[in-house]
């Protein structure tokens, strides 16, 4: 079942548009990865779907509700969380107050909740006290990870999970990530340049090239001359006398 | 001993108020990165309905209070609704809002309750006696509240929800909102919440202090020096800061000299700014949010048409005072004439640097004072008293200029206020060579030069209007010289300059005194035409016309200035208003102005003029074709424009 739903999206920053009629489905329960080089859009399509970009044509509904150019707090409201790249950890608040402010709800809910992060991400249970600007790079994403978790999303937005992390924490991020899966029935849209990574958490993938969905399918359907395509824009040049 | 410790619990109840101010400054800064001028005349306004409510209308203290705090927080919301809201995060735009609204309140006050100060009547009286001291209760109520308060808003902000989407904001408000935090909706509570603070503080003050309209300047500097010191968005520094300054001015009074109290808080703000601009306890990202320009886009080419209508208003403004024809009229048209050169050298230093410059309304000072001293001293005349009052404006920008153009953006903006203020509170006191507030008066005309008379009103005029010519002359040489490129490089992107070895400091230094000579032109000609000077006319806010002038007019643009002086010149003869209604007047002129023309009326005007040959045209080609065509063309402007908006709404999302 269709749970987000973008069509003919069109969104630039006042030139010429970065994603230009542009569709996209996300099913319930499934991880959707999209893959494509540097400028090819990804970023944006992110940032237009959690509401931060208007887009100048087309539609982002979310069980049929269109939620295009909804602020990005509504939007969460809504059901739609979004890492940003960067991580953005607040540095003023505590690691606890980090994740309770990505809480929704109150009370003996919040609570709840707070215990189960704290179930998953042992590190932040014990680092709860420090101030968020204290964590490593790896901590820090879980910790960005764990808090948009607690507002509960239907639609998780992951923007570039691994960037920057040693390949060690990659691998724990995976891991996590298959387990946060298996707890919740959050569906997640990931963005990701670790193309190992993203292929070992999706179920389906999608391809970005200059701005278009150039596939989108199943991770088995995917073959490497496209991924080539897409990082490339042509075939890969193995020597400089040609391929 | 005694002595010593009631002036202690004095300090104390002192510095209660001041944090009461200051937190509002701190907190609202952390939310809309931007300062809140008219926040101690709100603190003013609300401290003088206080007394309307408990002497004129007999209701009891408490409720005054309350209902006091409700009224101001109500115009709170309505300032940052209708005001601050629609401006974004244009924090140059915003500050100067905040001015008008300052000048708005303070005359809408003085219209309501008049120019004096009003005393409450005593409603907490007596005073234990422990021993020989005598403590008074009213300092009691007041330092219990506001450590009540301070106790209050520790635990709110650190404690609550709202603290902690206040807090995320503050520092984030990108990764705040993603976290469900309505930024905008937040901000605007704390801006009425912060406002309502010093409304708060406003009611308490009443108790003990008598207080007037124009004191409102008067709190927001000590509100700015508390917050500056603590560093901006520091809350428990805001408390140790004002504990700091409440004390060191109750204890000056007590055992050093009154009349130079006013100057801890302005050494206070300069030297922190200066040395520390994140001060003892902020977040270093505070202070260079702070220091960000703001450069409005440039003014477009004139085409032929616009060119001769310029020139037609420049030559007719030779006419001027003869064309309006009395006596009070060609008054006017004199001091606008010598305001424009003055608003011509805040432009020029706006156009090379990207700084607004409050502190040239000091060397304008300068200038006055120093041709009043010579003519009275040593009795020179005119035309040798003008080229010594230049050379005294730019050596006194230059020792200036050397300690606070370590300052930009905003920082440089309040630096330069409080300068100014300074320099008035030094013509005060220095008392045997200004006159101290009365000042010096100096009836003298430039006489005749070269056959040309110069001693009625009009013949001032012409003589100032020769003189702005030239020094637009001038500002339009040196805004062509390799100098200013050079400076306009680092303006638009100072990193830059810096790597590729351009002495970036130093260049603004000289061209702060270049500019600062023309304000000595202009303050002498102001003597000449006001025949005084006193140090009332060259306070902080006194000298804010200038600037506002330039905005006004058009900052980008050479005659930007000169159409600024001579709207705000002409407002009070047009209209027929006192000083004080005029003042009421540039407020309002200010909230028009940025809402309305961001850029400016001679931008827009050039923009309009440059169109209208087209538009003529084009109007005369409809009327003479089929009404069939009619329609096409706002369809195909239609389609263009609505496709640059779009593209520009995105923009704006993206920040």
């Amino acid at each position: 079942m269709t749970l987000l739903e973008i069509r003919g999206l069109t969104v630039g920053y006042g030139g010429d548009p970065v994603l230009e009629d542009f569709d996209l489905h996300l099913d319930k329960g499934e991880v959707l990865a999209v893959l494509g080089a540097n400028g090819a859009g990804k970023s944006t399509l992110l940032r237009t779907i959690s509401g931060v970009l208007q887009p100048t044509a087309g539609t982002v509904r979310l069980e049929g509700e269109s939620i295009a150019g909804r602020r990005p707090d509504r939007l969460l409201r809504a059901g739609v969380a979004h890492v940003l790249e960067g991580r953005r950890i607040l540095s003023s608040l505590s690691v606890e107050e980090n994740l309770l402010l990505g809480a929704i709800g109150r009370g003996p809910e919040v609570a709840d909740r707070l215990g189960e992060m704290y179930d998953i991400f042992e590190d932040l249970k014990r680092l709860r006290r420090l101030s968020g600007g204290n964590l490593s790079g790896g901590q820090q994403q879980m910790l960005a990870i764990g808090r948009a978790l607690m507002a509960r999303p239907r639609v998780l937005l992951l923007d570039e999970p691994s960037l920057g992390m040693a390949p060690v924490i990659v691998d724990r991020l995976v891991d996590l990530l298959g387990e946060l899966r298996r707890r919740f029935d959050t569906s997640v849209l990931m963005v990701e340049q670790t193309v190992w990574m993203a292929l070992s958490l999706a179920d389906r993938v999608g391809l970005v090239q200059h701005g278009r969905l150039v596939f989108e399918g199943a991770v088995d359907s995917l073959d490497e001359s496209m991924l080539g395509d897409a990082y490339f824009g042509g075939e890969i040049m193995v020597s400089r006398d040609g391929p | 001993m005694s002595l010593f410790i009631e002036t202690a619990i004095g300090g104390l109840t002192l510095s209660g108020l001041y944090f009461l101010i200051a937190v509002g400054v701190t907190i609202v800064f952390g939310q809309t990165r931007n300062i809140n001028f008219a926040h101690g005349q709100f603190l003013v306004f609300a401290a003088l309905l206080t007394w309307e409510f408990v002497n004129n209308r007999g209701y009891p203290y408490v409720p005054a209070v309350i209902l006091a705090v409700v009224i101001v927080a109500g115009m709170a919301f309505v300032m940052d609704a209708l005001l601050l809201r629609r401006l974004g995060d244009n924090a140059f735009a915003s500050f100067l809002v905040t001015l008008g609204v300052l000048l708005l309140l303070q005359q809408g006050s003085v219209e309501i309750w008049g120019p004096s100060s009003q005393q409450l009547r005593p409603v907490v009286i007596g005073r234990w006696v422990i021993g020989d001291i005598f403590v008074p209760r009213a300092d009691v109520v007041i330092v219990i509240v506001a450590a009540a308060l301070t106790v209050g808003l520790f635990t709110l902000l650190q404690r609550s929800r709202f603290g902690r989407s206040v807090r995320a904001s503050a520092e984030d408000p990108l990764a705040a909102s993603h976290l469900g935090v309505p930024v905008r909706r937040v901000a605007g509570a704390t801006f009425v919440g912060g406002t309502a603070l010093a409304a708060l503080a406003g009611g308490l003050m009443a108790l003990i202090f008598p207080i007037s309209p124009f004191d409102g300047g008067f709190f927001i500097i000590k509100g700015f020096a508390v917050a500056l010191v603590a560093g901006l968005g520091s809350v428990p520094g805001a408390g140790l800061a004002a504990l700091v300054l409440g004390m060191s001015e109750t204890m000056g009074q007590a055992y050093w000299r009154t009349e130079w109290v006013p100057a801890i808080s302005f050494v206070l703000i300069i030297g922190i700014l200066v040395l520390r601009p994140s001060g003892f306890f902020g977040r270093k990202a505070a202070a260079t949010e702070m220091a960000g320009g703001f450069v409005p886009p440039p003014v477009p080419r004139y085409r032929p048409w616009t060119t001769v209508v310029f020139a037609a208003l420049l030559g007719f403004g030779i006419f001027l005072p003869v064309a309006v024809g009395s006596f009070q009229g060609r008054t006017i048209a004199g001091f606008a004439a010598l305001f424009a050169i003055q608003a011509c050298a805040v432009g020029l230093f706006y156009r090379l640097t990207g700084e607004l410059s409050f502190v040239h309304g000091a060397f304008w000072g300068v200038g006055a004072y120093m041709g009043a001293y010579a003519s009275r001293e040593w009795g020179w005349g005119f035309w040798t008293v003008l080229p010594l009052a230049i050379v005294a404006a730019m050596v006194v920008a230059f020792v200036v200029g050397a300690v606070i153009l370590r300052t930009t953006g905003l920082q440089f903006l309040l630096v330069g206020f409080v300068a100014t203020d300074f320099l008035a509170l030094l013509l005060v006191n220095w008392r045997s060579v200004t006159g101290g507030t009365s000042g010096i008066t100096v009836i003298e005309s430039p006489g005749s030069v070269f056959g040309f008379a110069f001693f009625d009103p009009r013949e001032l005029y012409q003589l100032f209007f020769a003189l702005l010519l030239v020094a637009l002359a001038l500002v339009w040489w040196i805004q062509r010289t390799p100098f200013a490129a050079r400076l306009m490089a680092a303006r638009d992107n100072v990193v830059l300059a810096r790597s590729l070895g351009q002495p970036v400091r130093l260049n603004k230094l000289l061209a702060f005194a270049l500019t600062a000579g023309l304000s000595g032109v202009s303050g002498v000609a102001y003597l000449y035409q006001n025949f005084s000077v006193a140090p009332s006319l060259f306070t902080g806010l006194a000298t804010v016309a200038f600037p506002l002038m330039v905005i006004l007019g058009g900052s980008r643009s050479l005659l930007g200035p000169v159409a600024g002086a001579f709207v705000l010149g002409y407002i009070p003869f047009w209209f027929d208003l006192g000083p004080g209604p005029t003042q009421l007047a540039h407020g309002i002129a200010l909230v028009i102005v940025m809402l309305l023309l961001p850029q400016g009326v001679v931008p827009t005007v050039v923009r309009l003029l440059n169109a209208a040959p087209g538009r003529l045209r084009a109007a005369l080609e409809t009327l003479r074709r089929t009404p069939g065509a009619r329609s096409r063309r706002p369809e195909v402007d239609g389609r263009r424009y609505g496709a640059r908006r779009q593209g520009r709404s995105a923009e704006r999302g993206e920040r």
